[in-house]
């Protein structure tokens, strides 16, 4: 790997370090949802500094481009995390429904015994 | 314990809604009924309340099964017995109410007015037909039982099965279909079928339509799926 390619990928990995902690100090993400991240950034950070670690993984592994297996691990990790994200937002739109119908009833008895609506018919 | 509440969950019908509850009034004039306004934008929601029914309102558009089951919610609280589900775009018909009554009361847990037991002009294109055959079989092969119309909008349900669709996670977000059917049934529950009127939507554009059908039918077929393997654990510990 080239002297500047090298800078320039410490530089990336940097940044990713520095924009995950940005977030974090403006709430906009939480620690647990940030710790994916700050373990990509770190990985990009690893590679950049010692380039022979992923030269090393390769023979290990029996690959003999080594940045094949460098993207193989991106996609697993981003594979990994958007399934992640899958769970969460499942998980989310269950509860938005939960609390909306709560709402909606909770919002509907006040109404009624505010004494805003009359009495109901019995059709 | 009051008696039955009739839910209709209707999301844009003003056109529909005022003949629907007026027809329902005509014929039954003991039985609750609970708009589900689905967040309209239109004024269905007025128009409901003008006719006297009374109004549960989302504050957005949660999709059929979301509305129908904060109907549920709503009869768990106030304590109703049965609850009638009846679609606000006119196609059911307002006589078919008494034959669920009739049939819930002899102690079934889900009664499903069909479109294809005889009665009723209901027409269904080929592709639609097949898909329904396809569910019918995977329904008896799974349960033993016989269903003809698992989507039937036109369904009664007794406390037991509504109390359990009332809890979260346990009613889907769109349209209940064969894979829910296949999980009451083996969770225990009792289903009936009786031949229904169903007649064509009177204004307004069905929320089956366009080429939703085919990523509904691969959507569905996980679904039940998903149903059978959940049972298969559950039986195993």
């Amino acid at each position: 790997m080239g002297g500047t390619l090298r800078v320039i990928i410490l530089f990336i990995g940097l940044s990713a370090v520095v924009a995950v902690f940005y977030l974090l100090v403006r709430r906009k993400i939480n620690e647990r949802n940030s710790l994916f991240w700050l373990c990509g950034a770190l990985a990009i950070l690893v590679f950049s500094t010692m380039p022979d670690t992923l030269d090393i993984m390769a023979v290990l592994a029996g690959v003999k481009y080594p940045p094949t297996l460098l993207f193989l691990l991106s996609i697993l990790v981003i594979m990994f995390i958007l399934l992640y994200q899958s769970i969460q937002i499942s998980a989310l739109q269950e509860k938005v429904k939960e609390l909306t119908q709560r709402l909606a009833i909770e919002q509907m008895d006040r109404v009624r015994t505010e004494g805003e609506g009359e009495e109901y018919d019995r059709i | 314990m009051r008696d039955c509440l009739i839910i209709i969950p209707a999301y844009n019908e003003e056109r529909n809604i005022k003949k629907v509850l007026s027809g329902l009034k005509k014929s039954h004039h003991s039985l609750d009924i609970l708009v589900v306004n689905d967040g309209s934008t239109d004024n269905t929601e007025a128009i409901a309340v003008a006719e006297k029914a009374r109004v549960l309102s989302l504050p957005f558009n949660l999709g059929y099964g979301g509305a129908l089951q904060a109907g549920f919610k709503y009869a768990v609280l106030e304590g109703y017995r049965y609850v009638i589900q009846f679609d606000g775009d006119g196609q059911h018909d307002p006589e078919d109410v008494k034959t669920i009554l009739e049939l819930l009361e002899l102690g079934n847990d889900i009664v499903i007015g069909s479109r294809f037991l005889g009665r009723g002009s209901f027409k269904a294109g080929i592709l639609k037909k097949t898909a329904i055959n396809i569910f019918r079989l995977i329904i008896k092969a799974s349960t033993g039982v016989k269903v003809t119309d698992p989507s039937s909008g036109l369904q009664g349900l007794s406390r037991r099965a509504f109390s359990y669709y009332s809890r979260m996670g346990h009613f889907p977000h769109d349209y209940p279909d064969a894979d829910v059917l296949i999980q009451m049934i083996l969770a225990g529950f009792k289903v009936v079928e009786f031949p229904a009127e169903i007649r064509a939507r009177e204004a307004g554009r069905s929320m089956h339509a366009g080429l939703r059908p085919v990523f509904y039918f691969i959507k569905m077929l996980i679904s039940i799926l998903v149903v059978l393997l959940r049972s298969r654990f559950k039986a195993k510990g």
